[in-house]
């Protein structure tokens, strides 16, 4: 930065006031003027030269205008922006996601290839089922199966009423539930259900 | 806007988020910048030059409170000039209640601009002292040579910048630049020992 002498520095005054001084040497400018306060005399005389020029009666700024303010602000706080706070990118969390994301993934997958295939879901029920007569229900969706399913809640209530027990002892004997334990060809207590019984 | 104004929005800018980052010297930047303008601009309102920089002051304290809101959503001294004029509206407004019978109501701040009475009397010496200064700027100006009177009252009168002051002058920018301060110099040093003897001690 130039070292500018106090004529220059006066001729600087009078380009700011007309903002044809840079960001940056208005800045240099302000910084000498906060030190000199005399300069700021200066500028607020210029001023005044316009003001008048203008048709104006402009006042002149008391010498300690800009101190007494300075002094007030010294004991305020400072009213600061809040901040944004700027989230620190763990390792974990891209992992996290890319690992949720391949999950999601085989998942969909499977439940894509699960539909394109209802015949292969149907066959794997029909081990559980008793009654072969299954064999020509193949071709309907998991959906329906689900859906004509017995509730093992239901029968339980029905059971409870000794009125409905007759009810209740054809429901069991026909129920498709299948529990099983180290039972060969079949997972440990592994439920399956069949559909549509007689 | 200008190339030049665009600079002094950019350093308003930078001053402002100085602040609002907790430098509190740069916010007298902001008020050697602009205290000539704001008083001036309470003075429109409260003649009494004593009271006007009282209140001035007051509406540099109010925006440095409320900087930390201020979001560059308009030039700072758009945002200043509101706060200046509300800040001497109310002050008005308070004065009035204190020292009169009749109630103003609040909606009728407007109207306070049109009642000298509410606006404070300037007192017969700040009255003559201005008549001094008036009186000698316009000598001064009226002994300037030719070119720089031009240049100093394009500037100051017609608000031109300095290119457009060297296009109708026909010269250099330069040139222009030092026919303003040389004119400003020679006012200065007849109005310097005027406000020195005067109560403004400038």
């Amino acid at each position: 930065m130039v070292i500018l002498m106090p004529e220059n520095l006066n001729q600087k005054i009078s380009q700011f006031i007309d903002n044809e001084l840079d960001e940056v040497d208005a800045l240099y400018l302000l910084k000498k003027m906060q030190i000199k306060p005399g300069l700021q005399g200066k500028l607020n005389r210029y001023q005044v030269i316009g003001q008048v020029i203008k048709g104006d009666i402009g006042i002149v700024p008391e010498a300690d205008f800009v101190k007494r303010i300075s002094l007030q602000i010294q004991q305020e706080p400072a009213y600061l922006l809040p901040k944004i706070k700027v989230e620190k990118m763990s390792y974990k969390k891209p992992v996290a996601i890319a690992a949720s994301l391949f999950i999601v993934a085989i998942i969909a997958g499977h439940s894509v290839t699960d539909k394109a295939q209802p015949a292969r879901v149907v066959s794997t029920l029909q081990v559980a089922d008793n009654n072969k007569e299954v064999k020509k229900q193949e071709d309907k969706p998991l959906e329906v199966i689900a859906q004509k399913a017995i509730s093992p809640q239901a029968i339980v209530k029905v059971s409870e009423d000794p009125l409905n027990k007759q009810i209740s002892d054809y429901l069991q004997a026909h129920n498709g539930n299948l529990d099983t334990n180290n039972e060969p060809a079949f997972q440990p207590y592994a439920r399956v259900s069949s559909y549509n019984q007689e | 806007m200008t190339q030049h104004s665009k600079y002094s929005e950019q350093l308003d800018d930078d001053l402002v988020a100085r602040v609002q980052q907790g430098d509190k010297a740069a916010f007298d930047f902001l008020v050697i910048k602009y205290q000539h303008k704001i008083i001036q601009l309470v003075n429109s309102y409260i003649k009494d030059s004593s009271e006007a920089q009282d209140v001035a002051q007051e509406v540099f304290l109010k925006a440095y409170r409320a900087i930390g809101s201020f979001r560059g959503d308009a030039a700072f001294y758009t945002w200043l000039y509101r706060i200046a004029i509300n800040t001497a509206k109310n002050y008005l407004l308070a004065r009035s209640r204190r020292s009169s019978s009749y109630e103003v109501d609040i909606q009728d701040a407007e109207a306070i601009e049109n009642a000298p009475q509410l606006q404070g009397m300037e007192t017969p010496e700040r009255h003559l002292l201005n008549e001094e200064i008036v009186d000698t700027i316009k000598i001064a100006i009226e002994n300037l040579p030719e070119e720089m009177r031009i240049a100093i009252m394009l500037r100051e009168f017609e608000g031109l910048s300095y290119e457009e002051i060297a296009v109708a002058m026909d010269c250099p920018v330069g040139t222009v630049r030092s026919r303003i301060f040389r004119a400003r110099e020679a006012i200065d040093s007849k109005l310097n020992p005027l406000l020195e003897h005067g109560d403004f001690d400038a």
